[in-house]
């Protein structure tokens, strides 16, 4: 590889290992760096050895998975749809995740852990394809306005679900408040493992289908025409899309703008190759969401802010910006 | 004029196709033999089906009946990447990617080439070099395909299908939206790689184009070829009138000897 190829995987590396280091020793109870690199080689009884690796290790890993993910996921909408705001929250997927969740531990009383991220991919399936046939409705994919306002639609009328779920259940409601947020909090190592094997394998396939995604951005026909199977390859890209923003949910709750964010951060640096893109934002997500939680455990310490908050108060201003420029 | 070689790769073979688009009939039992190694027009009013034609040989659009060859092999039957590496397509309205460089967009041709895994060989970087340099588009190499001009980003489309390295080319209007003198340009590119021996299918709006630098015509009306030759036996005011419903006159290019189509435009 050229020097040109491993500068930005260097730099990205860096910024990661700061990230997670400035993570695992900021927080309400700071533990110095060297009691972190001692707390992670060789464990140890005392108090800041358990704080790192019972509480923030979970945490941070789960931070890294959900940001990749959710930033593999928004990248990868963004290449099948040609769509610039093509995102999991945007098009309907977190609100349906979410509801999944809600009802089946509501209704349903399917609280187990290892339900969570199936019932959250049941969700996110739904809501992307409600989004996708009130896009059909209104007339087709013209405009790249179109699905946003379906997914805005939709997501009121679910969002509006899981409220109503909550206010019939207000037990379970006080447990769900924060992780409808979107946060990190709470998070274990059990889940962290239950969950990675779906968000690696969604990262891989996402890593896989780069390629296709390049070629689609030339328009259907071309990619026909360099034979890439385009239906066949959209369809392969909401399964791992599902697998994605199902794993994220499922670690994190439904945290708002991440797929934005991320990937067209990326763009500015990596441009619009999906072979470089995605990589790219699959590493910027985890340092993200790393950032962004732990300036959400440190603002106003010993209380949190939830990390969806912050991701959301961040992408906002990202959505308005890319309106303008597209627009 | 082409010599018809039997042996040379790139041989199309249409027989009874039939393709319907929403209520129409866009085409109603095409027979075509596209003759190798050189470059047949599509021409015909707009509606007639040339498009439509194009579109099922490139497996965009699928036949209600009938069959396409490709060598003797059944296109159908083919996996896309397969037939990907026997055609390569410029549509009429590509999207130009944002951001993309010349050189990366021609790179895209190489993709029917490499498998899941992709690996990169100098013989991608041999196709890539050689289709830059026969579109004479080595120069914008590191540029940004939204700062060239239109002639100059459909010589790098061009280049892209080249890099494909396929027999066959097909070609939707890649003419229309530019200058004259582009036009003649593009034309002249395509009329060099045919002689080269690719086998060039393109749809074309301008019926003078067509006769200046096709080797064979094929004009069709309402979803069915009426007639197929070269320029001079199908530049013919009778098949005109007919054809496209023009009262003109045909003469010949005093430097080519190629018939011209002459509209009669006095009141």
């Amino acid at each position: 590889m050229s020097i040109r190829a491993l500068l930005p995987v260097a730099v990205l590396s860096v910024l990661l290992i700061g990230a997670l280091a400035w993570h695992l020793g900021a927080g309400a109870h700071a533990v110095p760096p060297r009691a972190v690199i001692s707390a992670l080689l060789s464990g140890g009884e005392s108090y800041d050895a358990a704080v790192i690796a019972g509480i923030r290790l979970p945490r941070a890993l789960g931070a890294m998975l959900a940001g990749a993910s959710l930033s593999a996921a928004g990248a990868l909408m963004q290449g099948a749809t040609r769509n610039p705001l093509a995102e999991p929250g945007l098009f309907g997927l977190l609100a349906g995740a979410a509801l999944a969740v809600v009802a089946a531990q509501g209704v349903f009383g399917l609280g187990a852990p290892s339900l969570v991220p199936l019932l959250a991919a049941f969700g996110a399936l739904v809501g992307a394809l409600m989004v996708w046939g009130l896009t059909t409705a209104a007339g087709g994919g013209a405009g790249m306005l179109t699905p946003v306002l379906a997914g805005a639609a939709v997501s009121a009328f679910l969002a509006a679900l899981t409220t109503l779920l909550n206010l019939v259940d207000e037990r379970n409601f006080e447990d769900l408040r924060v992780w409808l947020s979107g946060s990190l909090a709470g998070l274990r190592m059990p889940v962290v493992g239950m969950v990675a094997p779906w968000a690696l394998a969604g990262l891989a396939a996402a890593l896989l289908l780069a390629p296709k995604l390049t070629v689609l951005s030339l328009g259907d026909e071309s990619a026909q025409g360099l034979g890439v199977p385009v239906a066949r390859i959209r369809v392969l890209t909401l399964v791992a899309v599902v697998v994605l923003t199902a794993s994220a949910v499922a670690l994190a709750g439904p945290l708002a703008f991440v797929g934005l964010t991320v990937p067209h951060a990326a763009r500015l640096t990596f441009g619009s190759d999906y072979t470089r893109l995605l990589p790219a934002s699959i590493a910027l997500g985890a340092i993200y969401l790393l950032a962004a939680d732990t300036v959400g455990r440190t603002l106003i310490a010993p209380a949190e802010i939830s990390t969806g908050i912050l991701t959301a108060l961040v992408g906002a201003p990202v959505f308005v910006a890319l309106l303008k420029v597209r627009g | 004029m082409v010599e018809i070689a039997p042996d040379k790769p790139g041989r199309i073979t249409v027989r009874g196709l039939g393709v319907r688009r929403g209520e129409t009939q866009a085409l109603r039992g095409v027979d075509l033999d596209i003759v190798p190694g050189a470059m047949t027009a599509l021409v015909g009013r707009n509606g007639c089906g040339k498009s439509t034609l194009l579109k099922t040989i490139a497996r965009i659009l699928r036949p209600e009946t009938g069959e396409i060859e490709v060598d003797g092999t059944t296109l159908a039957r083919l996996s896309p990447r397969a037939a990907a590496q026997r055609m390569a397509l410029l549509p009429q309205s590509p999207i130009l990617p944002e951001g993309m460089r010349v050189r990366d967009l021609v790179a895209q041709g190489r993709h029917p080439h490499r498998g899941l895994v992709r690996h990169w060989s100098p013989e991608d970087d041999a196709a890539i070099d050689a289709a830059m340099a026969a579109t004479d588009t080595v120069q914008f190499a590191d540029r940004r395909l939204e700062a060239l001009s239109g002639g100059q980003r459909q010589r790098c489309w061009i280049a892209m299908t080249l890099a494909q390295d396929t027999p066959i080319l097909l070609l939707d209007e890649p003419t229309t939206y530019l200058d004259l003198s582009v036009q003649l340009e593009i034309m002249g590119l395509l009329a060099r790689l045919a002689r080269k021996g690719r086998t060039i299918l393109v749809v074309l709006h301008e019926l003078n184009l067509a006769a200046a630098f096709a080797d064979r015509i094929v004009m069709m009306r309402d979803g069915q070829i009426d007639a197929e030759g070269p320029p001079s036996e199908v530049l013919t005011a009778p098949l005109l009138q007919r054809v496209f419903g023009l009262d003109a006159r045909i003469i010949a290019d005093p430097d080519t000897g190629r018939p011209v189509c002459l509209p009669r435009t006095a009141a």
